[in-house]
């Protein structure tokens, strides 16, 4: 065991001595400021579109826009008012009449919404706000009291002028808050109106006043006041009523493939996920706005270039451990020295890890100064996860180690291959290059396996159980966005457990230490 | 004599290829013994057996009473040597590589590393990556290593490779002394005869994978002492031998363009000169060439140096 020590003491003092690890260790540090640099700046580009100072250049785009709608519209209604007065008034036509007299009014109540609109500065077709969703929803109200208005007289009870009563107080309220600009008046009138809606049914109308409760709480302003957050609000909403939808129907809506039932398992995912939806709008850490993302993007950057780095430097420091030995002769007072070759290779196998871990460690360190220099070291977002709705959240310095770990799970699997290569071919070049091609293909071949669905023995394939990353952490992809954090998992390629690809790696680990080390004591070194 | 190093019915053949036929061998504690013969003859093979570079087919090592096969680190911890050329971690200094190595072993001191390094010289440049070493200094440095941690049994292979006359001098001078005052049994491997006459007690001649002959050096010496070849200078080494071939026709060994060779005594010698003289045959000059280990060596491996 001394010996073993001793062999791996003198396995790091040649490792650290040498000029790749050196290099590459520079490289990858000066690299991790530089991607800081430059996401810094990436993310200020990517925010500055949505500055006030942007927003009056959009603005005459709109009144010219908005102008145009008025005119469009007045050229229907003349051409409505032209096939009314052709339409000779017998009985027949009676229908069309009544047909086309609707579309007159609806022109003319739209004309008057682009009018009040202009009035009042409101931009209809820029992003939705409280206010357009107020505009736009009078005219619809309209046309339905005067559908509801054509009943006959003996249909009109006590419920019916309840209905019109409440639609017409709907419009008036409405109205005034255009003039107020108040949005819990727009929660307040609109939950009311839905409470009173006698074609909803109970869940449904809980299910749409909540989603108008919680956008008050995730936007106050109604989405006026950001204009590139207002739409991820929206987002937001739609995914969580999506969601609720979904764990009321045991309907999968959120689904692109469709809608489809859900399993028990699937149905607790969902519920999981709306527990860290919920959970991260409680605590105002959704982290969809502009400056979150291009945080999220600087650091996958900055541990994205570093990791790279470090598969490199594990790669060619295993790769060439055993072959540049032998070519370069060192390795003879090793052999000569009284210890036997398993230990040798112990040492060896150890101190790659331990250097490479190290590096990690040194990634982690400077990744975060360079991540907190250029994007700030308080006010990231925790990376939340739920397990049967107890959720827990993890601060993002612990995550960003943890993504760490898991992707150094790879890089171990391909050293080891390195390694292995090193020992059985002796060749340093066919080592390294074997194991930096199975590092990028392995990608690749990963990125095809979710149109080979129906080979349920792939899963056997290394591939399939490495780059574990999205099972460790299902819940990352709710870190930056919601609309991307749907489960699509229909018609992919079911990728294995994750204790499954554990065990599997665990064994695939195994079987090449232990191919290499018995070569690795058996054969002669000539 | 105490036997140090036992090697018994050692074979290894490379595909089908026997590089080692059989070979049996006992190097005493407190002598030097010589590994001699041509290149490709099985020298280095055997040596990397020993070391433990290379597993034998058959045949076993005993190091200072220690099987190699059942007692691996003890038996190699009474080994040191060096295999072809020294080679070492070339980004590190010599110190460090004596440092790395002598963690493997137990009980070297800094103090011992020091003396070492006294010992072959190499006191000013210890402390130099080995990168920049001559191959002359690099074998100093191989020599510390492999004696660092005072082995009872060492292993040099062709030692004397890139040192200059001075070093080969001193070489042998440590060589001898751990030999003769220290009891280590040193086993050196080369092609170099004049070398090996220098400095071993006993050689062992080893041809085809197969040890030839082992004597001592008196015995060899001896062995090729029994005809002494002489030269004489002559403008006409034909006509010479033309008049000699009736009496000396088996001593002839060969006629150049301005001399001709004789494997006589001395007595026969003057004998020649009289018939030469007496035949106006001018003689410019006589020389006796030394006879050697290398005549022997001859003999013993059939004249032929031939590298398969």
């Amino acid at each position: 065991m001394n010996k073993i020590f001793a062999l791996y003491k003198n396995e790091l003092i040649k490792i650290s001595r040498k000029n790749s690890l050196q290099i590459i260790l520079i490289i990858m540090i000066v690299g991790v400021f530089a991607m800081g640099a430059i996401f810094n700046f990436v993310g200020k580009m990517y925010t500055q579109p949505y500055n006030s100072a942007n927003i009056s250049s959009m603005d005459e785009l709109n009144l010219e826009d908005m102008n145009n709608q008025i005119i469009s519209a007045e050229g229907s209604l003349q051409e409505i008012q032209t096939q009314l007065d052709s339409l000779s008034d017998t009985p027949e036509n009676q229908s069309q009449r009544l047909a086309l007299e609707e579309q007159k009014s609806s022109q003319n109540d739209q004309i008057e919404i682009y009018n009040l609109a202009l009035e009042n500065n409101i931009y209809l077709n820029s992003s939705q706000t409280y206010l357009t969703m107020m505009l736009s929803a009078i005219p619809g109200l309209k046309s339905e009291i005067r559908s509801l208005e054509q009943v006959t007289e003996d249909q009109k009870d006590a419920a019916w002028q309840t209905a019109v009563n409440s639609k017409n107080q709907l419009i008036t309220d409405y109205l005034s808050i255009v003039d107020s600009r108040k949005f819990d008046d727009y929660v307040t009138v609109t939950n009311r109106a839905i409470e009173s809606d006698t074609t909803l049914s109970a869940d449904e109308k809980k299910l749409q006043t909540d989603n108008n409760l919680l956008w008050m709480q995730i936007d106050p302003s109604g989405g006026v006041e950001d204009l590139q957050d207002s739409s991820q609000v929206f987002n937001t909403l739609q995914v969580v009523e999506n969601i609720k939808r979904s764990i009321k129907d045991n309907l999968d809506y959120t689904n692109m493939q469709g809608t489809k039932p859900m399993s028990p398992d699937e149905l607790d995912a969902m519920k999981n996920k709306l527990s860290v939806i919920e959970y991260k709008i409680a605590h105002n850490s959704i982290g969809t706005d502009a400056v979150s993302s291009s945080r999220a993007l600087g650091a996958s950057a900055i541990f994205g270039f570093g990791t790279f780095m470090i598969a490199m430097m594990a790669l060619i420091l295993a790769g060439g451990s055993v072959s540049q030995e032998i070519s370069t002769g060192s390795i003879k007072s090793l052999i000569i020295a009284p210890v036997k070759r398993w230990k040798i290779y112990t040492a060896k196998a150890a101190s790659l890890v331990t250097v490479n871990f190290a590096a990690l460690l040194l990634l982690f360190g400077f990744g975060m100064l360079s991540f907190g220099i250029f994007f700030g070291f308080s006010g990231n977002i925790p990376y939340v996860w739920a397990n049967h709705q107890i959720v827990t959240a993890i601060p993002f310095a612990l995550y960003q180690f943890a993504c760490l770990l898991v992707k150094f799970l790879d890089i171990l699997v391909y050293m080891s291959l390195a390694f292995m290569l090193s020992v059985l071919t002796r060749n340093t070049a066919a080592a390294v290059g074997v194991s930096v091609a199975g590092y990028f293909g392995g990608g690749i071949v990963q990125g095809y396996l979710p149109i080979l669905r129906n080979y349920e023995l792939l899963k056997f394939i290394p591939f399939a159980n490495m780059n574990l990353q999205s099972r460790f952490f299902p819940f990352s992809s709710l870190m930056q966005s919601l609309s991307t954090g749907e489960y699509s998992t229909a018609g992919a390629f079911i990728y294995p457990k994750l204790l499954f690809s554990l065990i599997y790696l665990v064994v695939l680990l195994f079987c090449m230490g232990y191919i290499s080390m018995d070569s690795f004591n058996r054969r002669d070194i000539k | 004599m105490e036997t140090a190093l036992k090697i018994t019915h050692l074979s290894k053949s490379f595909g089908r290829k026997k590089i080692i036929d059989d070979l049996s061998l006992d190097v005493y504690a407190g002598e030097v013994f010589g590994f001699l013969g041509p290149n490709g003859a099985g020298k280095t093979t055997t040596i990397k057996m020993v070391m433990g570079f290379l597993t034998p087919d058959t045949g076993s090592i005993v190091i200072n009473g220690f099987d190699r096969q059942k007692n691996y680190e003890s038996a190699m911890g009474c080994l040191g040597g060096i295999v072809e050329n020294p080679e070492m971690y070339k980004d590190l200094s010599g110190r460090v590589n004596l440092e790395m190595y002598a963690r493997l072993h137990k009980g070297i001191s800094p103090q011992r590393i020091d003396e070492v390094v006294e010992l072959v010289g190499m006191k000013d440049r210890i402390n130099e990556k080995v990168k920049k070493y001559s191959l002359g200094m690099k074998q100093r440095v191989g020599l510390a290593q492999a004696i660092l941690h005072k082995p009872r049994v060492l292993i040099l292979d062709e030692p004397t490779n890139g040192l200059d006359p001075a070093g080969i001098r001193e070489l042998r001078d440590i060589l001898k002394n751990m030999a003769h005052e220290e009891n280590v049994a040193v086993l050196v491997s080369s092609h170099l005869l004049a070398e090996m006459q220098m400095m071993c007690d006993r050689v062992g001649i080893i041809h085809h994978g197969k040890l030839v002959d082992v004597r001592t050096l008196e015995e060899l010496t001896r062995l090729s002492s029994g005809s002494v070849t002489y030269r004489i200078l002559t403008p006409e080494p034909d006509k010479a031998a033309g008049l000699l071939k009736e009496e000396f026709e088996k001593s002839i060994v060969g006629t150049q363009k301005d001399d001709l060779d004789l494997e006589i005594d001395s007595e026969q010698l003057q004998k020649v000169i009289r018939i030469l003289s007496s035949n106006a045959i001018p003689i410019l000059g006589v020389n006796k060439l030394e006879s050697s280990l290398e005549d022997a060596f001859m003999k013993l491996t059939g004249g032929g140096i031939t590298i398969e």
